[in-house]
């Protein structure tokens, strides 16, 4: 009888465990995953921020239903969402899913269910998410895409896009690198996990600025070190032993710290990474890494409750494709974003 | 016809010995700054973390468990490390609260396989998600920074040329290897392990024993937080992400059986090893990260074989 007790509550406990997982923040899912998309400072969305729209009669619901919220990346996005609909009077609901798109496609169904009159979402995948879309479009709800694009989500009943730019976030980082090391020498790239888009468009900016320096020799494979600071940290000592590199180029900061743990601090290995969150800035302080391009997705997500509220009031956007830009910060402008 | 016998079973107990020296002649032949006394030293820094789970992944499966839940709990008492390795807090209290946290996921684990009778993968399924959910909660989800500079020092320093997270390693070799080969409670952990029903017929506290292994893995894992924060400079709620599957491929690699009550120290020693110096030597060799999966993959299926094998010969 104890025993059949104790079997209960042991149940009651997994299934809580089971339904907070489901709930929002927990889930074991990798650091950073798709950070897509850039900073904004002098954003190409002013246009559509100046212009705020104040709401017309009633609260209007909306939902955000980001990718996961388990790094500082998907944090700042949360709270820049939630300060822009504070901002606009919007009833704003957050919602994780936990880097799973099937449990994201039923969060959308049930977001349309619940009368939500616009829905924003980053995709977990970027071919996954079309039909779900579209199927929310059909019923008349405003689905918005932040921060990564679906694939051609223009013909899936998308209304808008706020994201930044992979692939120019990768050409920025690469161009500094480039510029730092006068052209030549030996680098190695360190990636997240194999197949991640923001990952995948990264690289191919990174390629695309590599094409122009012949004298800049990739002496080996990248490495997938799953956006993870201990993998990356591991996989740059073994390197380290082996080889003589002038550069490590990551594609988040997490990675680039963790090279920047195994080179040491002012090394004179130029180490780099990108989005831009506290714990890059704090190695970029201290001399473990070069800099890193910053992505705001805030910025992102707060543009894309902007046109989300437009929309609603029926007025037409200038111009549905948003993109934030992102900036360079090394040891010189760090302060200003700590 | 015995003396053949005996050679098989020897060949099957020291085959990943074999191989492991075998890898590390191929690798110095293909690579010879593999070792290099520098590369050497980044071997047993790598090995130290994965090392220390896999002694406390190594009790729990001797004993006939098995735990899911020991990354997140590296990453949750690694948080917990973090917050408190901030500022001028003495560091001792940052590592006594993350075994401490880590002992209480443990006992946890140990009361609902041993009491509750879940199914062990069942149960730390259960805590892997659940405290991975209280990493995240605790840390906002956030990278936790601003470790002082005595705790990034640890992991970062080392005494006579031996990194100091290779001499946490050696101590808990050292102590589990005593407790597991020397000790009553050794003996009845491989008790529990071989035959449960038998173990408890012969008067031991099967329930206390199991408890027990897990309640190790545990508090191992909240030291590997202490010491994966400290190596990686930053507390991060998404860390040590599948810790569990690499603790349990070094031993399963070094020759302890899933089904429980075989299993010698030194053979999760050579196992963790083998698994380091594969990633390691892989780098080096610049090949590709995903060859390092279809290696490991292999590896381990093939030790496995071997176990098998091995076994069904001395029956």
């Amino acid at each position: 009888m104890k025993k059949k007790m104790l079997a209960i509550l042991m149940t009651g406990v997994l299934a809580a465990a089971v339904l907070t997982g489901c709930g929002g923040s927990s889930s074991a899912s990798s650091t950073d995953s798709s950070d897509s998309a850039a900073e904004a400072t002098e954003e190409t969305a002013e246009e559509t921020a100046d212009t705020a729209a104040e709401p017309a009669g009633g609260t209007y619901k909306i939902a955000l239903i980001q990718q996961h919220q388990t790094n500082a990346f998907q944090i700042g996005v949360s709270e820049a969402a939630q300060a822009k609909a504070d901002e606009l009077g919007v009833e704003l609901t957050i919602l994780s899913a936990d880097q799973d798109a099937a449990k994201q496609i039923s969060q959308i169904e049930q977001c349309v269910s619940e009368g939500y009159q616009a829905i924003l979402f980053e995709p977990v995948d970027p071919d996954g998410l079309g039909d779900a879309a579209q199927a929310a479009a059909d019923k008349g709800v405003i689905v918005i895409n932040v921060i990564s694009p679906c694939t051609d989500w223009e013909n899936h009943g998308i209304s808008a896009l706020s994201c930044g730019d992979n692939v120019t976030a990768g050409e920025t980082e690469m161009q500094h690198v480039a510029d730092l090391l006068g052209g030549k020498g030996n680098i190695a790239i360190l990636t997240g996990p194999s197949g991640d888009a923001g990952g995948l468009q990264r690289l191919e900016g990174y390629e695309n600025i590599l094409k122009n320096y012949p004298d800049m020799v990739q002496v080996v494979e990248p490495a997938d070190c799953q956006w993870d600071t201990a993998t990356a940290q591991g996989t740059v000592e073994s390197w380290l032993s082996a080889y003589d590199l002038d550069a490590i180029v990551c594609e988040n900061d997490g990675m680039a710290v963790g090279a920047g743990n195994a080179a040491g601090a002012n090394s004179g290995i130029v180490i780099t990474g990108v989005d831009g969150t506290p714990d890059g800035f704090e190695a970029i302080v201290d001399g473990r890494i070069t800099g890193t391009v910053s992505q705001d997705g805030g910025a992102m997500a707060a543009n894309g409750i902007e046109a989300a509220v437009k929309l609603i009031n029926g007025e037409q956007l200038e111009n549905n494709t948003i993109i934030t830009t992102n900036i360079w910060i090394d040891a010189n402008n760090v302060a200003d974003y700590q | 016809m015995k003396q053949n016998k005996s050679v098989k079973a020897l060949v099957s107990e020291y085959f990943i010995f074999v191989i492991f020296i075998v890898l590390v002649i191929g690798l110095t032949i293909l690579k010879p700054s593999f070792i290099t006394p520098g590369n050497l030293v980044n071997i047993l820094k790598q090995a130290s973390i994965n090392g220390i789970l896999a002694f406390g992944m190594m009790f729990v499966i001797i004993s006939g468990g098995f735990d899911m839940s020991v990354g997140s709990t590296v990453a949750f008492s690694g948080i917990l490390a973090a917050l408190l390795g901030r500022g001028d807090n003495p560091l001792i209290f940052a590592l006594i609260v993350a075994m401490l946290a880590g002992l209480a996921v443990g006992i946890v684990n140990g009361v609902g396989v041993a009491v509750g009778d879940l199914p062990p993968f069942i149960m730390t399924l259960g805590t892997m998600t659940a405290v991975r959910g209280l990493a995240l909660l605790v840390s906002n989800g956030k990278p936790v920074i601003g470790m002082s500079e005595q705790y990034k020092a640890i992991a970062a320093g080392s005494f006579l040329g031996i990194p100091m997270l290779a001499i946490f390693l050696l101590i808990i070799i050292v102590v589990c290897s005593f407790v597991l080969a020397k000790t009553v409670y050794g003996r009845r952990v491989y008790a529990c392990g071989g035959n449960l029903q038998a173990a408890r017929v012969a008067g031991i506290n099967t329930t206390l024993i199991r408890i027990s292994t897990f309640a190790i893995a545990g508090f191992l894992a909240g030291l590997s937080g202490f010491l994966m924060t400290s190596r990686v400079t930053i507390g991060q709620p998404t860390a040590a992400e599948s810790y569990e599957m690499d603790a349990i491929t070094a031993c399963v690699v070094g020759g302890v059986s899933m089904t429980g009550g075989v299993g010698k120290p030194w053979g999760v020693v050579v196992g963790t090893l083998l698994i380091t110096v594969i990633a390691n030597g892989l780098d080096i060799l610049g090949v590709s990260s995903h060859w390092q999966k279809i290696v490991k993959g292999l590896i381990i299926v093939i030790a496995v074989l071997i176990d098998v094998k091995g076994k069904s010969k001395k029956d």
